[in-house]
């Protein structure tokens, strides 16, 4: 029934724990027994607080007996999860007790990668991080040092960086997941989808989901509303070469061509014009652009993209004439993770965009609705930024600018040195390793780096290769930052408080970046005692303390306005203060003002492409640790088509070593899944298993390693994101090389590709 | 009196998990233990199109446990209500249960070496408050309450809806779990998770059969830990799957 660590593993692992000088053997004891022996989670204290298993971040109240958290559940009066968690919302315990967890600071040595450390104190890793940081900044300038941040906690090192002028930031939210997708709806309506998405499933008619693995990626909110829409009748079509969680609730399936999504959203936009199944009030009120737009799509034919797409005309147009039907009652989703293909992400976006405009589906009740501003004081901060003494920066050569610099560009510049030299890397939460393309790219600019500190909770396998760890508390022992939910059609506010006391020497993310920034001169960009002090600060303009928080019951709730009024003729934050069907911004830009089908590179022969999503028992590297979670899936499996597993003798649960177009082979082999619930011209794993560092117990090695098989980079050419879907696979069994046929033949015109500005 | 029952809705089902890490959390579990499971199943062909669900299981609280039947010691009992628990000073452990059990809901804790199992919550239950896995489950896909109160919603799932329990034929303990959902998930999960005749194995027969005098003796308890011993050694492998 359970799915256990087997103890073999367990024994193999605790072999190396044991040789480590950090490690606390007494922890394998806690592992071994779980939370202590107790009856139910009645009796004891509660406090609220924000979860951060992942960006979602519901609110959450903690149950304490004894001093230790023993419960974690929903906060009965959250707005959006109520007193619903997830799986790694109930498995916090483990992050906060995970015995691999970094205790104190430390510095390397042994080689880079080798893990090899001694213990410092907090004063000697500080004085070290700000004397290398201020003499590489000193030497080659602000651009010099990169961050490398991750979630709540990079909050103030990242206000750090902007003083010192230093644009080299890379946001794995940004480029390696929802950049593009951030600026085509910016382009487009003036403003993000948000985080959360402001979609409103609760009360659509119609959802329209490309990709999007809602359900295995458990946002709980978004989740809820989800299944009340569904339950409420909602229509559901899911676009997806995969039949995902989502399509197996869908009352459409459409196993799209992976790649070809533009096609098929602007032959859906040439239908509805067509058919007059646009909302035309919107459209003439709201919009800018529909007569360029009417001729820009003219060619986009329902035979043309049956042709593209592999789907069927008459579900062509039966999604199309559905879309009609419930207008403006459509929730046609951004999605999030959009970085799939390079060439072309940014458009895509676009057209999806351009398609929600059409239907009128922004504003109003059940489409995408609109957030509620409140605002909050400035973070306090004395200083003004430095000026950039470089002619040109990185992030210039991309035609619209997300925050920071792409990740791929950092890296290339930390290895080549050019346009200018990159000599030291903040990494703070982040596992720059597995989240981006290329591992031996990324290990080969860590090993030019002068310095290289790394804050944590855990040995992540960024951890490595660091100078110096500082070890970070996790978000149940800490302040960080105040959550403002501008995004929930009942807006709200909340602040994450420690719910027990910090364990070890870690520390909270204000404290760390405080003590670098008085140590390099910028005391006055940190002039308060705390955190405490600087959320109370930054809550005194609405006339609220932490403590009035806590009086609430952890949130203070306002009025949402998530609908247009139906006279309201709306104002849009673009450039013609309308929504840009047709965007002369980009234009200026020299990009396609209206999105243009692109191909993205075919697999080559014998191999397929790669894809993979979310498990929901994970929030990308950092719950892999967690034995709870580890425990529910240790393993990832490959879903492979059941007629090319028939075609070349793969049986389910069999186990295949995988190789890329490159030559790089799987960590390890990986279980296959063989199923008629994929394309056979790609297959699939959950993503980011697989760990590469041996200090995680639970995490090291189990499962394959998606990240470690993408070797190739595409970069989107409107914002420099990088696509994660652009590489192929074969398959080794005892040794020798399959060639994977192609069942599906590829029509002429797909075999052609542009291959994308790589920039 | 009441009669307690748990349906699950496959249609608001994500397979999440959340039920399973709360259930630990509540119950301070052994981390490699759960005292119920969500299982994957598909995408696969069905007659009703292709389809894709989930196994979530507990113990079945059935009306005629097969586990009370094997128990020895009398550990494992029913309530009026419809709980079947655990009395953990009378359990030795023997692993009768586990074996007994058709839907695998019973584990031997590796810490105190006795039985344990899904008490549907009993404790909270009582005071009126839900299952830790029906009050965590983001979708509510879990529904939880009394077969005997035609206004609560598990009788309109089970009495108007057609919910139906995981049994067939040949193995019918009358289960107080039920399923309701689309016809091809029902028909993947009655298709992968039909319950199975449970195989006792051989030292579980000759306990069974040598139980009672050792009972009446009361001397020889010592033999139990042996047997319980042995049996554990012939499912070992299986206990760590």
């Amino acid at each position: 029934m359970d799915k256990g660590i087997t103890r073999r593993t367990f024994l193999k692992h605790s072999a190396i724990m044991a040789a480590l000088p950090f490690l606390n053997i007494d922890n394998l004891q806690s592992l071994k027994k779980g939370p202590p022996d107790r009856v139910g989670t009645d009796m004891v204290s509660t406090v609220t607080s924000v979860c951060e298993m992942c960006f979602w971040r519901c609110l959450i109240v903690g149950k304490v007996k004894d001093g230790r958290l023993v419960k974690i559940e929903g906060n009965p009066k959250s707005p959006s999860n109520g007193e619903k968690v997830c799986a790694r919302g109930n498995a916090g315990i483990h992050i906060l007790y995970d015995p691999d967890r970094l205790k104190y600071p430390m510095k390397r040595v042994g080689k880079r990668g080798e893990g090899k450390w001694k213990r410092i104190s907090w004063n000697e890793a500080l004085d070290t991080v700000a004397e290398k940081l201020k003499n590489i900044k000193n030497k080659y300038g602000p651009q010099s040092l990169a961050l490398f941040p991750h979630g709540h906690s990079a909050s103030y090192i990242k206000k750090l960086f902007e003083v010192m002028g230093s644009e080299s930031i890379c946001e794995p939210s940004m480029y390696q997941c929802r950049g593009n997708r951030d600026m085509a709806y910016l382009l487009t309506f003036g403003d993000t989808p948000g985080s959360p998405e402001r979609v409103d499933l609760a009360n659509t008619k119609l959802m329209v989901f490309f990709g999007t693995h809602l359900g295995e990626n458990i946002h709980v909110s978004q989740l809820k509303e989800w299944i009340e829409g569904l339950s409420k009748g909602a229509k559901l079509i899911v676009i997806d070469p995969r039949f995902s969680i989502a399509a197996s609730k869908a009352d459409m399936w459409l196993p799209i061509r992976p790649g070809t999504d533009t096609a098929l959203i602007l032959t859906w936009i040439n239908y509805l014009i067509n058919i007059q199944g646009y909302d035309k009030e919107f459209v003439s009120k709201c919009c800018n652009g529909f007569e360029e737009l009417k001729e820009a799509v003219k060619h986009a034919t329902v035979e043309w993209a049956e042709r593209i797409t592999d789907i069927k005309a008459e579900q062509i147009k039966k999604a199309a004439d559905w879309m009609a039907k419930y207008k403006p009652h459509v929730v046609i989703h951004p999605g999030r993770h959009s970085t799939w293909y390079g060439i072309g992400d940014t458009q895509r976006a676009r057209a999806m965009a351009i398609l929600t405009a059409i239907l009128g589906a922004y504003g109003r009740k059940g489409s995408i609705f609109l957030s509620t501003p409140i605002k909050i004081g400035k973070y306090p901060c004395n200083i003004e930024k430095e000026d950039n003494e470089e002619e040109e920066l990185l992030r210039d050569k991309w035609p619209f600018n997300l925050p920071g610099t792409p990740t791929a560009d950092i890296i290339d510049a930390t290895i080549t040195g050019s346009p200018y030299p990159i000599k030291a890397w903040v990494v703070w939460g982040q596992n720059t390793l597995q989240n981006t393309p290329n591992q031996n790219r990324t290990i080969k600019a860590m090993e030019k780096l002068e310095f290289l500190v790394v804050t944590d909770i855990l040995p992540s396998p960024m951890t490595l290769y660091a100078d110096i760890i500082l070890p970070e508390q996790t978000y149940l022992e800490r302040y960080d930052v105040i959550l403002v939910n501008k995004h929930n059609k009942t807006p709200y506010i909340s602040i994450r408080q420690p719910i027990v006391k910090p364990l070890y020497e870690a520390k909270d993310p204000y404290w760390i970046t405080k003590n670098i920034a008085i140590r390099m001169g910028y005391k006055d960009c940190f002039p308060y005692k705390d955190v405490v002090e600087v959320i109370n600060k930054r809550l005194s303009p609405l006339n609220l303390s932490i403590k009035k928080i806590n009086q609430d019951g952890g949130v203070i709730i306002f009025k949402g306005k998530p609908y247009y009024e139906d006279a309201e003729i709306p104002e849009f934050y673009t450039e013609s203060g309308k929504v840009e069907l047709y965007s002369k911004e980009m234009e200026d830009m020299g990009v396609d003002p209206i999105p243009v089908f692109e191909p993205p590179q075919p697999p080559p022969k014998g191999f397929v492409r790669l894809i993979y999503g979310r498990s929901p028992v994970h929030s990308f590297t950092r719950t892999q640790n967690n034995i709870w979670l580890h425990n529910e899936m240790p393993e990832n499996e490959l879903w492979i088509n059941d007629k090319l597993a028939q075609k070349i003798g793969i049986k389910d649960g069999e186990y295949i070593l995988l190789e890329n177009q490159d030559g790089v082979r799987s960590n390890k082999p990986i279980k296959v899944k063989v199923t008629p619930g994929i394309r056979p011209d790609c297959v699939y794993m959950q993503a980011l298993f697989g760990s590469p560092s041996y200090l995680l117990r639970c995490a090291y090695n189990s499962g394959v390693s998606d990240t470690k098989l993408f070797t190739k980079i595409v970069k989107d050419p409107v914002v420099g994101t990088m696509g994660l879907r652009v590489n192929f696979v074969r398959f080794i069994k005892n040794s020798k090389v399959i060639e994977l046929p192609e069942l599906i033949p590829l029509p002429p015109e797909l075999r052609k590709t542009s291959g994308g500005k790589n920039g | 009196m009441a009669k307690y029952a748990m349906v699950f809705d496959l249609n608001k089902c994500v397979g999440c998990h959340a039920c399973v890490i709360a259930c630990k959390a509540e119950w301070g579990l052994p981390p490699n233990k759960s005292r119920c499971w969500v299982k994957p199943i598909g995408p696969s062909n069905t007659p009703y199109g292709l389809a894709s669900t989930f196994y979530i299981g507990l113990c079945n609280h059935c009306d005629k446990p097969s586990c009370i039947e094997e128990c020895p010691t009398k550990a494992t009992y029913k309530t009026d209500e419809g709980f079947v628990l655990v009395n953990k000073e009378l359990c030795i452990g023997c692993g009768n249960c586990v074996l007994a059990c058709p839907y695998g809901a019973r584990y031997i804790n590796p810490i105190d070496k006795k039985v344990d199992k899904c008490t549907f919550c009993y404790e909270r239950v009582k005071k009126g408050k839900p299952p830790a896995c029906v009050k965590t489950c983001p979708t509510n896909a879990r529904i939880f309450g009394d077969l005997e109160d035609k206004s609560s919603a598990v009788y309109k799932k089970v009495y108007k809806e057609g919910a139906f329990p995981l049994a067939t034929e040949k193995v019918n303990l009358y289960p107080n779990v039920f399923y309701i959902g689309k016809k091809r998930d029902i028909y993947l999960l009655s298709k992968t998770y039909a319950p199975e005749k449970p195989n006792i194995s051989l030292p579980n027969q000759i306990w069974k059969l040598i139980s009672p005098l050792i009972l009446a003796g009361g001397t020889l308890s010592l033999l139990g830990v042996f047997i319980a011993f042995i049996n554990q050694l012939i499912k070992g492998e299986e206990e760590e799957v």
